[in-house]
């Protein structure tokens, strides 16, 4: 019994300072900016990743501009860049003709390869596989940290794009 | 006679080398994973949106809140102190982690699994059969850790004897 009671107050003991050690690290990172994605209104090629500020919280609110498939297709007539931030199984099966892989995993290891094959300049259109796929929201939140200006999440994604008819293409981009 | 029999007691046997080795493994995993982590919090906070279990806004710290169990945790079991209490620690974090992703396969999610900070190849990060027999081989690891303790290596040890 007092063995067990002595497991317990160790155990007590770890996650107190555990807690502590949490709450001092916490100090130090910096808020992430938090992601609303607003409707694109169609434009071509305007800028609508804005940073602002919220007027109470004072954490930063970035919004993304979403569009539709008629839109992204739009963009893709006129040169934009595609990021399919799916797994590579997916991506194998079928993407976006010209797209490329750029799924969140990638940012764990630090820098993605893949970067530097794109123009951050560019206006980026990014999609998963539609529906309540947070990969585009998550891979656009780490592409503003590697300083992409312009970015669209095509929130209906790739089976919307297949469903419109529009060019796919299979395996890895050489 | 007696002095060999004394000798034979004290000597360290194949279950006290399983034992640090099991520890040691296990244990090192933990911390391995969590320091390759703590350097990004924010990435693996949002690795851990995609199994939307938790509110956004307090993902970052209690992400940053296993990072830093695991990480003392680990810690603690490599060194064999407090080793039964960071051994069930663990334990019980692999068996929240298991029940996790059992209900992000079945509810379909595509994620990556945030396992091991990205370290592995992708298609093995991701969520599949894959992440479920890692986290499986761990928890029996941590079980052994807690039904046989720390054995002979181990501070616990050494202190025990004092």
């Amino acid at each position: 019994m007092r063995s067990l009671a002595f497991l317990n107050l160790q155990i007590l003991l770890i996650l107190f300072v555990s807690l502590v050690a949490a709450a001092i690290h916490r100090q130090q990172v910096k808020t992430p900016p938090e992601i609303v994605l607003t409707s694109d209104t169609g434009e071509s090629f305007r800028d609508v990743t804005d940073g602002v500020s919220a007027d109470d919280g004072g954490d930063d609110v970035i919004q993304i501009g979403t569009v539709s498939v008629e839109q992204a297709y739009a963009y893709f007539q006129e040169g934009a860049q595609f990021v399919d931030a799916r797994n590579e199984e997916k991506y194998i099966e079928g993407h976006i003709e010209g797209a490329w892989l750029v799924p969140f995993a990638a940012f764990g290891s630090g820098y993605p390869e893949v970067l530097d094959y794109l123009d951050p300049s560019q206006v980026t259109v990014i999609y998963c596989e539609g529906g309540d796929c947070d990969a585009s929201k998550l891979v656009a939140k780490q592409l503003l940290l590697h300083e992409f200006i312009s970015l669209k999440i095509f929130t209906a994604g790739f089976p919307a794009w297949v469903e419109a008819g529009n060019p796919v293409e299979t395996g890895i981009a050489e | 006679m007696s002095n060999t029999i004394e000798q034979y007691h004290n000597s360290p046997g194949v279950r006290d080398w399983l034992l640090f080795v099991n520890r040691f493994v296990l244990g090192g995993i933990f911390v391995f994973a969590s320091l390759a982590k703590m350097g990004d919090p924010v990435h693996f906070s949002d690795a851990m949106s995609g199994f939307k279990l938790l509110h956004s806004s307090i993902l970052l710290e209690v992400g940053l809140f296993i990072l830093w169990l695991e990480a003392l945790s680990g810690l603690l079991l490599v060194a064999g102190v407090m080793s039964r209490a960071s051994a069930l620690i663990l334990t019980g974090m692999l068996v929240m982690f298991l029940g996790a992703l059992s209900i992000s396969m079945l509810r379909g999610l595509e994620i990556d699994c945030g396992c091991f900070a990205g370290m592995l190849p992708s298609n093995l990060g991701k969520l599949g059969p894959f992440a479920i027999i890692k986290v499986i081989v761990l928890g029996i690891l941590g079980v052994l850790a807690i039904r046989y303790g720390p054995g002979r290596f181990s501070i616990d040890k050494l202190m025990q004897k004092q």
